[in-house]
This record gives structure tokens, C-alpha cells and sequence, in this order.
């Protein structure tokens, strides 16, 4: 016996000629998967995007590294070197690094413009906290503390977005009514800029950092400052020592002071469970949505395997066999799911920008969201249309005819 | 061509079974035009689908061209309808929303014949029908009369060794009903086997053969 089976563009040919007729019943079926799909896209994306994000700001921020806040209710730094020395005393083992940091905002002047740069006033160990690499030039050093140099160290976009190039290092840049010489720019990071419940993640790529004597105009021994950032060996020492750290910060001259201790890891964590349940209930939402798409494609496809009785007659009796039929109405259904999927994806992706913006969340759109929306899509269609189809074969040719 | 031995058919429906044929027994020669006759319900639709291979008989035997039709499965006797046979069924049946080439074409779909070389060939044979000035309509369109014509453009579709007709002309004036005859008679003169089922005498004498189904079972009537 030859191949006599008909070939895919002869199902597809004649699917689209009935939907031109019956456009009502194949926008209702491209509506019910496309909202479906549309759902699971959202999720995916969303879910996606937070793990990109934590692993993001894992990887830069670590599990071992703890911030300390300490402004005065009039917002006078309340940490100084004394306080580096006595915890350097007590838990200098356990530190991998210890930073001060004071933030400051000037404009910088360059090319008779002005910008709003935010001013990082650190010391050398701030590149150690979160392990930063240098894309040309090189970072702080003790030297340029110690001797009170006006140099610059540029994040990757803030260089970019003064000079549009990160090869600046021996530069000049006028930072409020001070010079500076560049000496470095930062390599582009994957820190993503996030909220953590209250706390702001340092936005590293934005940020100008100088040496801290160089602001406070004192020496490297008399610093003053608000924020602290300790990195641990590993994390394991984190819950021991901070009892010790609450001694050591809260022993000071100044009882009014407002102490704030973060472990941005513990602050992931937290988002991520969040993020997970949020992920779970959506994925719910979209089961249930979906649930009623198939149950939407499944009713018009029935009702139109019923209005097309003689049709599936007069093809039985002309040659189709019940597999011919069979195909004829999973082709229709998974062509209604690829038309659907597709529309539902564009769809998922307007939605999840949208979301993205609103709820600032992060989305991710890669190919794992596009296979899972094509997936759905497809599976969708397929359990939509076997019902009818096996309904349609199992018309007996002469009972179809007769309708 | 045609043998159907002593074959027995009957329809079961809740509470009551309805023998309709009895040991009915039929012999079809290559090139016959035989006409099936009689009163309504007698069975001769059911006979024109079991020769149509869309039923089964309940028992006997049936042989088209060295095929025993009682035993093949779907996909053999799909394959002898898209081959062997054209239907022209009593009301007209058409895929509403596909043009006329299309719908004549349906069958080449079965048989592997690529779209482009299905509508060039339906094209050819809508142009032998007279209706080669209607090509982009659906059928829907088109009068009784025309729409027959398309039946049985669509059923020589494949180039059959038998054309089914059911009461082609049951819903056609004179002047039309004359002209399917005529066309039916062309077509037989060009050695095509024909089995017609009419009411109508003056069809029914087209035929070489006349059959009148009573009590399950045919008899001969004119003819020979
Ligand atoms: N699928 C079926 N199920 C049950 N009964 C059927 C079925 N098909 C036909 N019958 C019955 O079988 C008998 C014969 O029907 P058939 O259609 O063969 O008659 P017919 O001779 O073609 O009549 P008509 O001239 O009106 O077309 C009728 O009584 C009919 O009701
Ligand atoms: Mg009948």
C-alpha cells in the first residue's frame, strides 16, 4: 500500500479556511488557552526573576557579611576607629574584612555639566567585603587613607555615565568644590539594586568611592562614621558574634544613638520565601485559569465536532479512516493552542513588565519561560481536542451521514 | 464485480430489533447500470451503504473486485472507498466553509494527492460538470441542481470503478433531474459500473437494470 495519509498542510490548509467562517468559535478557543498560558508565563517569568536576583545578590554580597547602621537621632555618625579597634581586638580572627563607609552626595562637574553622584567614603577593605573587580586602574589603598590623597574610584556606571568609557584612570574630576584623580573604575557587577524590607542594598555600579580621611578631613585613626560592613570568614560565625558586636556598638558614649544590625542573607532568605509562596499561589491562580481555558476549548470544540456530523461523514465516506479524523481534530486543537500559546506569551510578557514595574518585582523572560508557555500551550490543546477528536471517529459513517 | 451472497441486516434500538434486509443476494457486472427501486424504509439505503463499505452486514457475504469486504478492518475498507467508489448521497453533503475545488477535492486528500494537483483536478472536473464559472464559490451558494453536479464531480474525484448514488435527483425538478440522468448515462457509456437509487420511473429507466427492494429482498424487475 503507498503513503496515501494526508500530509500537514492539508489539515492546516482547511482549519484555517473553517476559522475564517468561524471566527467566533476559534477566538473563544484562542482566548481560553491565551488567558491560561498568559498565567503560567507570569509566574515563571516572576519566579525566574527572583531566583536570578538572589543568586545575583548572593554572589556578591555573600552569606558571611553583616551591615552596621548607627546614626544619632540628629543623623551624626555615631561609629569611629575606636570602635574598629576593640573589634579588632575581640573577633579580629573571625573578620575577613571590616569597612567604614560613609555616604555623602555632591555634584560632579565635567564637561560644564553637572551630576548627582552619590559619594561612598570608605577605606581599601570595602573592595574586600564584596570582592569587587577592577576593570581598569586600581581600587582605595591604605596608602591613599593614610596620606589623605584625593583620588577617585569610579563604579562601572557612573564612570559610564560621566565619561561613557571606563578607561578614565589618571583624570581629572571635580566632585563639589574638590578635584579629584581617578584612579580606578569597578568591572560591571550583577548586583541587582533591591529592597530589602526597609534596608537598601549598596548600588555599587552608581556609586564614587574616596578615601574617608580624604572627607572627614581627620586622621586614619580619628575616623567617624555611620555604616560598618563586616565580612565574616563564613557564616557560621555570624550567630556568636553578634551578641559581642551589640556590646561593643552599644557601649558607647552616646546611649541615644539608633543601632541597626542586617545580615542582607537573612533579608534574602526572608524575600525568597515570600517570593516562593507568592509563586506558589499564583501558580494556583493560573491552574485554576487554565483549568477553565481547557474546559472552554473542550466545550467549543465539542460543540463543534457535533455542528460538523456530516462533514466527518461524507470524509469517512470518501476515505478518511477514524485515525484521519482522529488527526484532523488534534491538528485544529493544537493549531488553536500554538495560535493561543503564542498570544498568551506575548500576553504573559506585556503582564509581566507591567508587573515588574508596579509591584517592582523582578521578571526574567529567557527560554525557559517561552518552552514553558509553549508547553502548556501545547498540552492544553492536546487534552482539549482528544475528547472530541476520538468523539468524532467513533461517529459510525452511516449514523453522520444520516444527520 | 459486485457479489453479495444471502446477506442479512438489521438495526437494533432500544427494546425492538428492525430486520430490514433478508438473504439478500446481488450480483453486479463491470459496466451495469442497475436502478434499486421501491417503497419507502424497505432498506435500500442500507443496502447502498453496505455496498458502499460504510456498514458491515450482520452475516453472508460480500465481494467487491476479489475483496471480502465482511472481513476487512477501517483503515483497508477507507481505502477501498477512496479508491473503488463515489458517493452521491440523497441530500447534498459539502464541507460548508471550503470553496467548490476544495470540496471536489476531498477525496484526492485521502489518496496523498498534494493540494495544488487535488485543485487543479477538481478544477478540470467542475469544468466537465458545467460548472467551471463557479469556482470561488462554497457551496452553500449553489442550487440543487448545482450542488449534485458537485456530488458528482466529487465522487469521480479519484476516477472510481463504481458510483453510489442515492436519490441524486429526490430533490431536482425535471429540467435538472434530465440533465444528472444524462450525465449518469454519459458516464456509464464511458464504462463506469453505476448503482442508482430513485423513486422516480422515468430515472429509474436510464438504467439497464431495475431492482425493487420488498421484504428485505430485491426483486428483479426490468432489465437483464
Ligand atoms: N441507523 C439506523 N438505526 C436504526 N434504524 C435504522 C437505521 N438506518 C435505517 N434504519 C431503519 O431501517 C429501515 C430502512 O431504512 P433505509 O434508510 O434503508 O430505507 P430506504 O429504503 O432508503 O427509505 P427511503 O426511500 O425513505 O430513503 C427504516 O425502517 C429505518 O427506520
Ligand atoms: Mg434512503
Amino acid at each position: 500500500m503507498q503513503d496515501s495519509s494526508p500530509n500537514l498542510f492539508s489539515y492546516i490548509y482547511p482549519a484555517f479556511k473553517m476559522w475564517q467562517v468561524k471566527r467566533l468559535q476559534a477566538l473563544l478557543s484562542i482566548a481560553g488557552i491565551a488567558i491560561g498560558v498568559m498565567g503560567f508565563v507570569v509566574v515563571v517569568a516572576m519566579g525566574l526573576g527572583a531566583r536570578q536576583e538572589f543568586s545575583r545578590a548572593i554572589g556578591v554580597l555573600g552569606t558571611n557579611t553583616v551591615i552596621v547602621n548607627s546614626t544619632s537621632s540628629d543623623g551624626l555618625p555615631q561609629l569611629n576607629s575606636e570602635m574598629l579597634f576593640s573589634l579588632n581586638k575581640l573577633m579580629g580572627k573571625e573578620l575577613h574584612a571590616m569597612a567604614p563607609v560613609q555616604h555623602e552626595y555632591r555634584n560632579a562637574y565635567i564637561n560644564r555639566k553637572s551630576k548627582r553622584v552619590r559619594l561612598v567614603a570608605t577605606s581599601s577593605a570595602y573592595r574586600e567585603v564584596f570582592s569587587l573587580a577592577i576593570a581598569s586602574g586600581r581600587f582605595l589603598a591604605p596608602y591613599d587613607l593614610r596620606h589623605r590623597q584625593r583620588v577617585a574610584v569610579l563604579g562601572h556606571e557612573s564612570a559610564m555615565e560621566l565619561f561613557a568609557t571606563t578607561q578614565v584612570s589618571g583624570q581629572m574630576l571635580r566632585l563639589g568644590n574638590e578635584w579629584f584623580t581617578i584612579i580606578g573604575v569597578l568591572a560591571a557587577d550583577k548586583l541587582p539594586v533591591m529592597k530589602l524590607s526597609g534596608f537598601e542594598m549598596p548600588d555599587i555600579a552608581h556609586s564614587i568611592y574616596v578615601p574617608m580621611t580624604v572627607m572627614t578631613a581627620d586622621a586614619v585613626d580619628d575616623l567617624e562614621f555611620s555604616q560598618l560592613m563586616l565580612k565574616f570568614v563564613d557564616d557560621q560565625r555570624i550567630p556568636a558574634a553578634t551578641p559581642l558586636l551589640q556590646r561593643v556598638f552599644g557601649a558607647g558614649r552616646f546611649r541615644q544613638h539608633k543601632l541597626e544590625m542586617v545580615i542582607p542573607y537573612e533579608l534574602l532568605i526572608k524575600k525568597k520565601q515570600f517570593q516562593n509562596m507568592l509563586e506558589v499561589f499564583l501558580l494556583g491562580i493560573s491552574s485554576i485559569i487554565l483549568a477553565v481555558g481547557i474546559a472552554g476549548v473542550l466545550n467549543v470544540m465539542l460543540v463543534s465536532v457535533n455542528t460538523r456530523r456530516s462533514e466527518i461523514g461524507l470524509r469517512r465516506a470518501v476515505g478518511a479512516t477514524k485515525s484521519d479524523i482522529i488527526q484532523q481534530f488534534m491538528i485544529e486543537g493544537v493549531l488553536l493552542a500554538v495560535i493561543g500559546g503564542t498570544v498568551g506569551l506575548l500576553a504573559g510578557w506585556g503582564t509581566g513588565i507591567i508587573v515588574a514595574s508596579w509591584f517592582d518585582l523582578p521578571v526574567l523572560f529567557d527560554s525557559r519561560t517561552i518552552s514553558t508557555g509553549f508547553v502548556v500551550a501545547l498540552l492544553a490543546g492536546v487534552v482539549s481536542a482528544t475528547y472530541p477528536a476520538i468523539k468524532a471517529a467513533e461517529l459510525h459513517p452511516v449514523d453522520a451521514l444520516r444527520s | 464485480m459486485i457479489q453479495v451472497r444471502a446477506i442479512d441486516k438489521s438495526y437494533t434500538l432500544p427494546g425492538q430489533k428492525i430486520t430490514v434486509l433478508k438473504k439478500l443476494s446481488l450480483d453486479i457486472a463491470e459496466g451495469d447500470f442497475v436502478a434499486i427501486m421501491g417503497p419507502s424504509g424497505t432498506g435500500k439505503s442500507t443496502l447502498l451503504n453496505l455496498l458502499g463499505c460504510l456498514d458491515i452486514a450482520d452475516s453472508g457475504s460480500f465481494i467487491l473486485e476479489q475483496n471480502t469486504i465482511s472481513k476487512m478492518d477501517d483503515r483497508a475498507l477507507a481505502e477501498i472507498r477512496n479508491r473503488k467508489l463515489g458517493f452521491v448521497f440523497q441530500s447534498t453533503i459539502f464541507v460548508d466553509y471550503l470553496d467548490l475545488p476544495d470540496n471536489v477535492a476531498i477525496p484526492g486528500f485521502y489518496s496523498g494527492m498534494s493540494h495544488f494537483d487535488g485543485r487543479q483536478r477538481a478544477i478540470g472536473l467542475l469544468k466537465q460538470v458545467g460548472l467551471g464559472h463557479r469556482l470561488s464559490h462554497l457551496p452553500g451558494q449553489l442550487s440543487g441542481g448545482e450542488s449534485q453536479r458537485v456530488a458528482i464531480a466529487r465522487a469521480l474525484f479519484n476516477r472510481p470503478r463504481i458510483l453510489l448514488a442515492d436519490e441524486p435527483t429526490g430533490n431536482l425538478d425535471r429540467r435538472n433531474s434530465v440533465e444528472i440522468v444524462n450525465m449518469l448515462r454519459g458516464l456509464n457509456a464511458e464504462g463506469l459500473t453505476i448503482v442508482l437509487i430513485t423513486h422516480d420511473e422515468t430515472v429509474a429507466r436510464a438504467a439497464g437494470k431495475i431492482f425493487t427492494m420488498q421484504d428485505g429482498e430485491l426483486k428483479h424487475h426490468a432489465g437483464q
